[in-house]
């Protein structure tokens, strides 16, 4: 399940287990600190034995199977795109993942830009040049091809780290 | 201290008096002198200098309500208007889709404006609930009614035509009938006008406790009725008529503790191959009406 060679992605959301029953005592939640100890080493250690490439391919594919994975799991698929945005909100704020709000929405070129403030992964780290959402930008990738059945990219344009108060996503329609 | 050192200080202090006073100072040059803490203070307020432009040129934008305009943050206070700036752009939208009827969108981080503003859109769609109730209510008012609450005559004429065109064009069946209630200017003229509202009111009440769901009454003149059957062939079309001329025949009605009988004569048609419209149809069920009328009134008349 977890340690089975693999050429492409397995993750199952019955592979997050039965939380309430594994944790009667101490509950389903933690800290944002604890997420991003986990990411972050993650991320430095998955540099240091291959490249940052790697590393930022290796995040936004994991981010996209999580988005696909909630979108399937915890959203509603027979929405219209405004439905969709306010069920997103709704949910990512539930779960404590960030703030999401739309700038600008065209439907008929299918570009979006999104911000998210209080981002889990980035917002209160220190500054740099660098924009680290990299799997966030997989994951609202996942959701949006999820909700339209077409596959989309997202980049990340701002992010606390570059100086940003939120981070805004480009979310467009993959080239073919 | 030395004469060029106080002479490079007054530049200093001469660059911070304009900057505070509002002037756009240069940048200052220090070079060429030599690497001591007075040139580094010079750097920090060149430095300083630069982020202040910048900031300045933000708020500018911002305040002119360009959102567009990249802000580079350099001062603590940079991010502050970055964060508007996101506000800002994300009200925009949301003003967009309020627009466009989406009544959900609230603003959040804008203290006393997104209070006034979300009762705004609140108040918005409360008017638009009020309006759209109004709206439902005057059609119904418009197309029934209003003492027997059945459709009025240009509705009835609405929904015929629409029957009509329908059964045509899927090769459907329907049947028509016309009613006049007997003697209706004799009720009102022996018991008053408020007599002749509560027959009008009965018969239109024990109509359509015969009719089916599908069919649809409607008044179209003071004491004329047409109904309309869908999906009804002739024999279907008499058996209701028959029984609901035997029901008003034995119906009474009480006005001011005297009771009123009254009887109904009814003529009965179904669509025919070259029924060229509505009005055909309609024309040969008044046909057979005015046959049943003739023929001693309290009478159902087939014009198949
Ligand atoms: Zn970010």
């Amino acid at each position: 399940m977890f340690k089975e060679e693999r050429k492409s992605l397995r993750f199952d959301w019955s592979h997050l287990g039965n939380i309430e029953w594994g944790r009667p005592n101490l509950g389903p939640q933690t800290t944002v600190a604890v997420y991003r100890l986990m990411q972050f080493t993650l991320r430095d250690a998955i540099i240091a034995h291959t490249d940052v490439a790697t590393a930022n391919r290796i995040f936004y594919d994991a981010g996209q199977s999580a988005g696909k994975s909630m979108y399937e799991h915890l959203l509603h698929d027979t929405q219209d795109f405004d439905g969709f945005i306010a069920e997103l909100q709704e949910t990512l704020r539930n779960l404590s993942i960030g703030i999401l709000r739309v700038e600008a929405s065209d439907l008929l070129m299918h570009r979006f830009v999104l911000t998210v403030a209080e981002d889990l992964d980035c917002s209160g780290l220190p500054m740099s040049e660098e924009l680290v959402c990299t799997f966030d930008e997989g994951f609202i990738a996942a959701l949006f091809s999820a909700h339209f059945g077409r596959q989309f990219t997202a980049r990340e344009t701002d992010c606390w780290c570059t100086g940003d108060r939120v981070c805004r996503f480009e979310v467009v329609l993959a080239k073919t | 201290m030395e004469h060029k050192d106080i002479e490079r200080l007054d530049r200093i202090s001469a660059h911070l008096h304009a900057l505070l006073h509002n002037e756009q100072p240069g940048v200052l040059d220090l070079t060429g002198q030599q690497e001591d803490e007075i040139c580094q203070v010079g750097e920090f307020v060149n430095t300083l200098t630069e982020a202040l432009s910048a900031l300045t040129n933000a708020a500018h934008h911002l305040s002119i309500g360009d959102m567009d305009v990249p802000i580079i943050a350099k001062l603590p206070a940079c991010h502050h208007l970055k964060n508007l700036q996101a506000t800002l752009r994300h009200l925009t939208w949301q003003t967009g889709q309020i627009a466009k009827g989406d009544f959900s969108q609230r603003v959040e981080f804008l203290g006393e404006f997104s209070h006034s503003f979300n009762w705004m859109v609140e108040q918005l769609e409360a008017y638009r609930q009020r309006i759209l109730g109004q709206n439902r209510e005057l059609e119904r008012l418009a197309s029934t009614d209003s003492l027997t609450g059945v459709y009025n005559r240009r509705s009835f004429m609405a929904f015929a035509t629409k029957e009509f065109l329908r059964s045509r064009r899927y090769s459907h069946i329907f049947s028509a009938i016309q009613m006049d209630i007997d003697h209706f200017k004799k009720i009102n003229d022996t018991h008053g006008h408020a007599a002749g509202d509560e027959v009008l009111k009965a018969f239109t009440a024990n109509c359509l406790e015969v009719l089916r769901e599908s069919d649809v009454l409607g008044r179209i003149g003071g004491e004329e009725f047409s109904i309309i059957l869908p999906e009804t062939d002739l024999a279907g079309a008499l058996i209701v008529a028959e029984r609901f001329r035997q029901t008003i025949a034995d119906l009474k009605v009480y006005v001011d503790e005297q009771i009123v009988h009254f009887t109904v004569s009814i003529g009965v048609t179904n669509l025919r191959q070259d029924d060229t419209g509505i009005e055909a149809v309609l024309r040969r069920a008044d046909e057979a009406l005015y046959l049943a009328k003739n023929g001693g009134r309290n009478k159902v008349v087939s014009a198949g």
